[in-house]
This record gives structure tokens, sequence and C-alpha cells, in this order.
């Protein structure tokens, strides 16, 4: 009996037994430790300061004397701020919880994303007849001229029921006599999903991206190259399209956009995009903050990168709120104007 | 010899026949779970899963068969900041500005799936009486996490050896086990955690094939241990309860640690 008296008390023992022993310690929490942490894992896990030729170390150095342990809340802030914002990436985004600072990323006013250039309720009562939800990601309409219109809002959902809804969505418009794909406010989704998309509007396959992500802490520590090519579905679309992009369009609605300009029946058209097309993760701070980083290095088919600059389009054009709120929309008069 | 046969059997048979033994045991409780995914965040989460556990088991005198299923769900947090929220700013076409606040938290969904052959290697030849049993189990195990939180998923099939000890008197007995894998195929999110590649169209398909590795002792170590008493309502049912600590340290390709503390009732059913 003696034994089982044992193995009765083990469960004392285990619980009694403190987690933080068996798990580890926490994350030290002072202003300067945040700094350190946020250093560290940039340093380990940002895919671009070689190719944005950032001296991380000296942001770092710099930095590190505006928050040291007594530091406040909003001297940390500014120290994180002071470092990414070189990295010119609106994937980069500092969530500062609870503190009352606002969000900060580079296309943030004041925590706030703002795009006067794009309201998809103007394009639906003074452009488009017939339209339809397709699923939450897709709404679609016509315009004036027997132009099909697409509007792409993200790039996720099922895969069965994202390829049925553009499969259907292609076998309606196939008398149409061109169409206009619009990602002005698309903040992307999940890149295998985009190229799945693209491919219900190739006409010839075609390399259109390459990508390397972080394998490692080291510098050159990437992945093999992952080679993403667009070929054509069962039944594609290959009469003459517009692309709408505008400074919404980002990450995989980029990827998306590099995908569809490999495409000689392909017009740009619009303004140009955000400029964030790697993948990005959320870290943590010690204090409870949170951001996100880019973890990747993409790039177009020929390798070059897009990062920071975004896709210019072949016709530039931005629409303009007092425009749009007066139910003009340039950018979409444009990409019907070539179309027609 | 027809005569000699039939008697023999005559003889053996009823004894076989009590030798052996179908029984189903549903768990059903609550497991603790402590999670430092190092790949993620330096936070210790913690997921409260409510836990139900459905096990088959056939015992005959030289081992047993045993097959189970066991799914668990519950929330996830981290208990530095457990109330901790993100916002997120909208600006309106009307010049107007949302505020959304949504809690720091996410969920946990776990199931194991798990068959093996046990070996009687001392004790009576009887079931519900002591005995010892060893032998492997093929196991599958998942944990699944959503939510705005960035501790990562995990996926262990593995080969493991079990070993059980069984003790009974009158209408008690108690068993203790424990589980060792010896080699695994273990998922996790990779270094740089995104799974998105080309021509995967799935974020369960990504993971599996951007994060897989094979792995032996040496990198990943999950010991399980479970303690359980019963007490025979009758014949054929018993209740009871019981404690599983597991432990697991795997350290590709950062280090996750995980506790899970488990407590369980048990109905024992005699099919």
């Amino acid at each position: 009996m003696k034994k089982y008296t044992i193995l009765l008390l083990l469960p004392l023992v285990l619980l009694t037994a403190s987690c933080s022993k068996i798990l580890g310690e926490g994350p030290e929490n002072d202003p300067a430790a945040n700094l350190e942490s946020f250093y560290t894992t940039f340093k380990e896990q940002y895919g671009m300061f070689k190719l944005k030729q950032i001296d991380w170390d000296s942001a770092y150095a710099v930095n590190k004397t505006l928050a040291g342990p007594d530091a406040s809340e909003q001297e940390l802030y500014t120290a994180l701020v002071n470092m990414i914002k070189p990295l010119n990436d609106n994937h980069i985004t500092l969530y500062p919880n609870g503190s009352g600072l606002p969000n900060w990323s580079a296309d943030l006013q004041n925590g706030y994303y703002v795009d006067e250039t794009f309201h998809f309720e103007t394009i639906r009562e003074h452009y488009l007849s017939g339209y339809r939800m397709l699923n939450a990601g897709m709404d679609a309409g016509m315009l004036e001229g027997n132009i099909a219109y697409l509007h792409l809002i993200n790039f996720d959902g099922q895969k069965g029921d994202y390829t049925k809804d553009l499969r259907q969505y292609v076998e309606q418009i196939r008398d149409s006599k061109g169409l206009v794909i619009d990602i002005r406010d698309n903040g992307g989704g999940y890149d295998p999903f985009s190229q799945i998309a693209a491919s219900y509007f190739t006409a010839q396959e075609k390399v259109y991206m390459r990508s390397r992500k972080k394998t490692g802490p080291g510098p050159d520590d990437f992945s093999a190259e992952y080679v993403w090519n667009t070929s054509p579905a069962g039944i594609t679309y290959t009469k003459p399209i517009v692309l709408l992009t505008g400074k919404g369009t980002a990450s995989a609605a980029e990827t998306f956009s590099l995908a569809m300009l490999t495409q000689a029946h392909v017009i740009h058209v619009g303004d140009t995009t955000s400029g964030a097309f790697s993948d990005a993760v959320m870290k943590e701070l010690p204090n409870g903050w949170m951001y996100t980083l880019s973890i990747g290095d993409y790039r177009d088919g020929n390798g070059v990168s897009h990062e920071g600059t975004g896709l210019l389009p072949q016709y530039p054009v931005t629409s303009v709120k007092t425009e749009l709120d007066a139910g003009q929309d340039r950018a979409l008069d444009k990409a019907i104007e070539l179309l027609k | 010899m027809k005569h000699v046969f039939y008697a023999c059997a005559m003889f053996f048979l009823p004894a076989l026949v009590q030798a052996q033994e179908h029984r189903l045991e549903l768990r059903t409780g609550y497991t603790r779970s402590d999670y430092l995914d190092r790949g993620a965040s330096d936070f210790r989460y913690v997921a409260h899963r409510a836990v139900l556990d459905l096990d088959y088991r056939y015992t005959a005198p030289k081992g047993s068969w045993t097959a189970g299923l066991e799914a668990g769900y519950g929330s996830m947090y981290t208990p530095s900041y457990p109330d901790r929220k993100i916002s997120f700013a909208n600006w309106n076409w009307d010049g107007t500005y949302d505020v959304v606040e949504v809690p720091v938290r996410g969920n946990m969904y776990s199931w194991n799936i798990h068959a093996g052959r046990l070996f009687r290697v001392n004790g009576s030849s009887k079931p519900l009486e002591n005995r010892a049993e060893l032998g492997p189990v093929l196991r599958w195990n998942v944990m699944y996490i959503d939510g705005f939180i960035p501790a990562g998923m995990m996926s262990a099939a593995s080969l493991a050896f079990r070993f059980e000890k069984q003790h009974a008197w009158n209408k008690h007995s108690i068993g203790f086990a424990a589980e060792l894998p010896l080699l695994a195929a273990v998922s996790r999110l990779p270094y740089h955690g995104s799974v998105s590649s080309p021509g995967v169209s799935t974020r369960v398909g990504g993971f599996f094939s951007s994060g897989t590795r094979f792995a032996s002792l040496h990198t990943y170590q999950e010991l399980t241990l479970r303690l359980n008493y019963r007490y025979a309502l009758g014949k054929r049912t018993a209740l009871g309860l019981e404690y599983a600590p597991s432990f697991c340290r795997y350290t590709l390709p950062r280090e996750v640690r995980y506790l899970h503390n488990s407590f369980r009732i048990l109905l024992h059913i005699k099919l």
C-alpha cells in the first residue's frame, strides 16, 4: 500500500510545483527590457533589413537612451516608433494596449487609417446595375457598355466556396465586353487565395512572385525561394481587364496584382498600392503591447522588390472625396473609358 | 481424442470467458494547460478546457487492445495580462471614428486519438485484478489555437510506450499509467510563423507542409501519467476519479513547453 500512497501524493507534488519553475520565468518588464525585446525580435525575425539597408543595431543604440529603465510609456512608445519608422513598412503596426496611446503604423494618421479615395457606396449607387454579393469577400454588378465589375474585398474564406463562386462568376460574365476588378480597399488575406483568384483571369502561365522567409535568427537565415506561378484555371476570363488599385490595396491584394500584371490583357489603373507584400506575424512585448512585423522578402517574378514603394499603375488616377460624394469616381471612369 | 478436446474445452472455457473483457470507459472533466511557446511569445498562456474522452479496451489473459478518442475545448489567455484588449480604430466616410476593442484571448481546441497493444508483464491473467502491462501505443495529439493570441498550435503523431499497473481489492481498484513517445512527427508553426506557400490553398495544409519534422526523445519529450481510482457499483459498472498530468518539451524551431493537469470523473462499463 505504501507505493500507492506515494502515487496518491504525486498529484499534490505536481500541483504545488510552480508552473513558472517548470515552464520558465516570464519576461522582465521595464521600458529598457521592452525596448531590448523589440530590438531582438526584429533583429532575428524581420525579413528586410538588407533590402531596406537599415542598420538596426544603430537604431537600437540611438533609441536606447530614450527608453531607460525609468522611462515613461510615452518615451518607450517614441523610441519604438523612432526605430520602425525608417523601415517604411505598412505591415509593421504597434498596438500599445491599455496605454491610451494611438496605434502606430506608417499608413495610420493618429491611429486611424484614412482613405478618402475609395467609397464603394458611390459605385453601388451611381455606377452599378444588378448588384449582388457573391460572398463575404466579393460583390459584383454591371457597368455601362456591358462591362462587368468585380469588387474583391479580401482574399480569404473557404477554398471550396471561393473557387465555386469565382468559377460561376466567370461563367456568368463570359458575354461581357470587359471586366473591372476593383481591389482599392482590399487589405489582403491569404496569398494562396489571391493565387487562386488570379488563375480565373489568367491566359498564360507566368511566374509572378518569388518569396523567402526567415528561418533563423541570423541575417541570412532565409528559406529557399518559393516560386509563385499563375496558371489558367479550368475556366478563365481573358477579355480586357482593368485592375483598379489604390493605397488601400495591400498584402495579398498586392501579390494578386503582381499575378494579374503578368497578363497581357490586364491594364493597371488607379493609385499606387500600399507596398506591403510580405506576410506579417503578431508579437508581444513584456508590457503587454503587441506589434506585427514582416517575416519575408517578397519580390516580383523578375526579382524586383516593391516593398515600401508599391505598384505604380500604368494609368495613375486617384479619385477624390468631393467628387465621390457627388457620385463620381474618377478612377472607375478611366477604367470604363479604357474598356469601351 | 475428440472427447479429450471437449473435456478440455469444458474445463478451460469458463476461465477464458472470465479472463476476457470488453469495456468502455467514459471520462469527462477539466484540464488546465500551461503553455509556453517561445516561437510565438515569452508569456505563459493558460487554457481551461472541458474534456471528454471515450476509451475502448479489450483485455485478454495475455494483454489488452486499447483505442480511444479525446476532445477538449476551452478559453486561453496569458495570466500576465488576463484582461488585456487590443484596439482597432476605424475611420468612417462621414468623418467619424469608431474604436473596436477586442479581448486578447483565444481558444484551444484539442483532440487525441490513440490505439495500442499492451502485453501483460506480470500479475493476474484476469481483467480488473492486480496486473501490469506494457506495450506500444500510436497517438495523434493536436492542439489548435485561434483568436487574438500569438501562441502557436501543435500536432504530434507519435509511437509511444505505455506502462500500466493496476491493483484491485474488494470493490476498489487503483491504477497507474505512464506513457512516453519515442518517435514522433511533430508539426508546429515554422520559425517565421507563417503558413502560406504557393499552391497550398488551406492554412491547415500549409501548417502541416511547412512545419512538420520527425523527432526522437532528443528533441521531443512528452511524459503523460495517469492515476485513477475506481469503485465497482456492480458487476458491470464502476465509477472513478482520475488525475493525469502531462509535461511536454519540444525544441524546434524554438522551444515549446506545456504542462497539462487533468482531473476527470470516469464511468467504466463492462460490455
